[in-house]
């Protein structure tokens, strides 16, 4: 049990990175129907800004997340506004094909501006472990405190404030929601920017414990979509709760088993329970 | 108005519509993930050749092909570049017997399915010499082919002993060798008194190569040394919990990795976590500045990463090492990673200048020059020297070591440091 007293410390905390990714999922799809294909190379993009303020220009970690984030915030605007608002009345299909289109753009871009090379990001805090048998280092408590800090204060602003309420509404209807004032468009929008905010800190948070390079972003979808489809899709609380569960067990058959087995871990475990539950662990609850 | 009653018929019909909507997207993800799986590192970045065949006159044409992306872009790149830099040094200089080089730009993405392509296509544009086979897998795939079809196959950074070993007549390689690389670390082990040793390597052919010649160097050397644990971890992987933890419960004291640089950022990592303070020896693979920075910046652990340059000191009358990479980084056109860069870039230089003496550019008439050409000198590595037997231009392999997040060490043996700060 010692030995995997550390693999369920390491994942939990790469969990905790995919839960938040996911639930920005989930959020734009709750909002604009949207399955959002981006969200890896957002988490990528925060990462070479990160680099970028960190690096290049010399600023310090705080005013970088800020700078950051609302880049990324701006882009996922931009994302609504340019890609999905001409494809607003087109089928899924033709978004999804629009999204994984531009995800390629965005790896092309990252390639060219910042090389193909891979990057160790400045370590915000000691990597160095301070938990004994988890091995939490100084970085993976604030990983984990401000994931559960953003998530919690999602859950209000979607459950406690009028914005909140403009957005479930939308979710649940847009036909409706327009008729009593709310402007889904401007709901479309902030729910991007909010997304593409989340996707970003949890990259600028996660990259430094890993290495930035274009290609990692791909990875960074796939498992965020897994863990939506785990979870339920539309479940804010699935996607949490499949965020860990793939972290976890990804950590746990990477410690039992021989390397190489933990690309398939999400995949498989996604297969298992959808054999149980089509729907995932939760219904989709907005 | 819409009455309360309609909003909830349409909010039934819209979680209806979701639930097929959902499992069309889950269809669909499905679909994507297959796809993006299989289509990893199949990204290209080529460019074709638009002419046909070498012909006396025209243009000599040569076949570039790099790890531009994957899991090699890391040197890949500068390798290309450098070997490019040198090339565009003899063209402005009047080429090779007053033809000029006409070198494809091709990117096989660390992958050997895209190598093979790249390969083909290279062939099919006239090229009977090439250049780059960086990345073990790759490499050997295509030193196979081009053995088979008669090709020049010069690798200007792979340490894969298959290309030289058995013997090969059309296959070139330059750097170091898996094999020498290891007699080197355990050299280097043995002068820290070094015993019980754990190897963690790639899950690939690079890794899979490291594993052999590392036991084959722990059993010739004796001395009691042995290899305690082996472990094996993704070439990509961005976590090495697992990995380094079992290092630890078995007792090692000392670890080798067998990896290039995106696992071996993860061991780094994950050894400065867990708190595994005993020396890491790294084979030539990971041997560029994202793992050197990591080590002195983020996980200062004590670290020992086997450098392309393999610091000939005084008996060959030139710089050691870092003095060396200091001195040379510059040329080509490389700021950040002199090490593999500087290699691919006199490795051209000796090709180049052996095709000066060569009847022709053909490969039997190149191979032949190769064998004649006096040795090459050059600033940072031992000449670079080629005989009918055997196709290494290098035979020697030394070390960059860090400690508490400083470069302390150049050398093989503990006891004799060459470094000088």
């Amino acid at each position: 049990l010692s030995d995997v007293v550390p693999a369920i410390g390491s994942g939990l905390v790469d969990g905790m990175i995919i839960a938040m990714v996911a639930v920005s999922f989930t959020l734009i799809y709750n909002a604009t129907g949207v399955v959002n294909f981006t969200n890896g190379q957002l988490m990528v993009l925060g990462g070479y800004l990160s680099w970028w303020l960190q690096v290049d220009v010399g600023l310090p970690f705080i005013p970088t997340v800020v700078i950051a984030v609302g880049i990324s915030a701006f882009v996922g605007f931009l994302i609504d506004r340019v890609v999905i608002g001409p494809l607003r009345d087109s089928s899924l299909l033709v978004q999804v094909t629009g999204l994984i289109a531009l995800a390629s753009v965005m790896d092309g871009v990252f390639r060219k501006v910042f090389g193909a090379e891979s990057r160790n990001l400045p370590a915000y805090l000691s990597l160095r472990s301070v938990v004994p048998g988890l091995n939490w280092s100084a970085t993976d408590l604030v990983i984990i405190g401000v994931t559960l800090v953003v998530i919690a204060a999602l859950m209000v602003v979607l459950y406690r404030t009028p914005t909140g309420s403009y957005m479930r509404a939308a979710a649940d209807n847009p036909l409706a929601a327009g008729l009593v004032g709310v402007n889904p468009n401007r709901v479309a929008y902030g729910t991007w920017a909010l997304g593409a905010a989340m996707a970003s800190l949890a990259g600028v948070l996660i990259l430094p414990r890993l290495l930035l390079s274009s290609s990692i972003g791909l990875t960074l979808t796939l498992l965020s979509f897994a863990a939506v489809v785990l979870g339920g899709f539309g479940s804010l609380i699935g996607a949490i709760v499949g965020g860990l569960l793939i972290g976890v067990v990804q950590a746990v058959v990477a410690r039992q088993f021989e390397g190489g087995w933990e690309p398939l871990v999400s995949l498989v475990l996604m297969m298992v329970v959808l054999t149980a539950r089509p729907s995932g662990l939760f219904r989709a609850a907005t | 108005m819409v009455s309360k009653q309609a909003i909830e018929v349409e909010s039934v019909q819209q979680v209806q519509t979701r639930g097929s909507r959902w499992c069309r997207v889950f269809s669909l993800g499905t679909v994507v993930a297959v796809i993006a799986t299989g289509a990893t590192g199949c990204g290209s970045n080529s460019s074709d050749s638009s002419t046909g065949p070498s012909s006396s006159d025209g243009p000599i044409k040569m076949a570039g092909i790099w790890d531009y992306t994957g899991a090699d872009a890391e040197a890949g790149i500068v390798v290309a570049k450098a070997a490019k830099a040198k090339v565009a040094e003899v063209n402005a200089s009047g080429g090779i017997n007053d033809r000029k080089i006409d070198l494809t730009d091709q990117d096989d993405a660390s992958d050997p399915a895209k190598g093979v392509l790249e390969y083909r296509k290279a062939r099919d544009g006239g090229a009977e010499l090439i250049m780059g086979l960086s990345y073990t897998p790759v490499a050997t795939t295509q030193c196979e082919l081009a053995q088979k079809d008669h090709v020049l196959a010069f690798s200007n950074a792979s340490t894969a002993t298959a290309l030289t070993d058995p013997f090969k007549q059309y296959c070139y390689a330059n750097t170091p060798t898996a094999d020498i690389n290891a007699q080197e670390i355990v050299k280097l082990l043995t002068s820290m008194g070094k015993k019980r040793i754990a190897l963690v390597s790639q899950s690939d052919g690079y890794g899979e190569q490291t594993v052999s010649a590392l036991e084959k160097a722990v059993e010739a050397a004796g001395g009691g040394m042995e290899i305690v644990t082996k472990q094996t971890i993704a070439a990509d992987a961005t976590d090495a919990t697992s990995q380094i933890g079992r290092v630890k419960s078995s007792g090692a004291d000392a670890v080798v990795i067998g990896v290039l640089t995106p696992a071996a950022t993860a061991l780094i990592k994950a050894a400065y976590q867990q708190r595994l303070d005993v020396p890491m020896v790294s084979f030539g693979g990971a041997f560029t500045p994202t793992t050197a920075k990591l080590v002195q910046t983020s996980a200062p652990i004590e670290f020992y990463l086997s450098s392309p340059g393999t610091c000939p000191q005084s008996q060959y009358g030139i710089k050691c090492g870092q003095d060396a990479m200091k001195a040379l980084r510059a040329k080509p056109g490389s700021t950040d990673v002199p090490g593999f860069a500087l290699l691919s870039y006199y490795a051209t230089g000796a090709l180049l200048s052996a095709m000066q003496q060569a009847k022709s550019p053909a490969p039997d008439d190149v191979i032949a020059a190769l064998s004649a050409a006096a040795p090459y000198q050059n600033d940072f590595t031992p000449p670079i020297k080629y005989t009918d037997a055997d196709h290494r231009g290098i035979h020697e392999q030394f070390f960059e070591g860090y400690k508490d997040g400083k470069l302390y060490f150049f050398g093989n043996d503990i006891a004799k440091n060459t470094y000088t700060p």
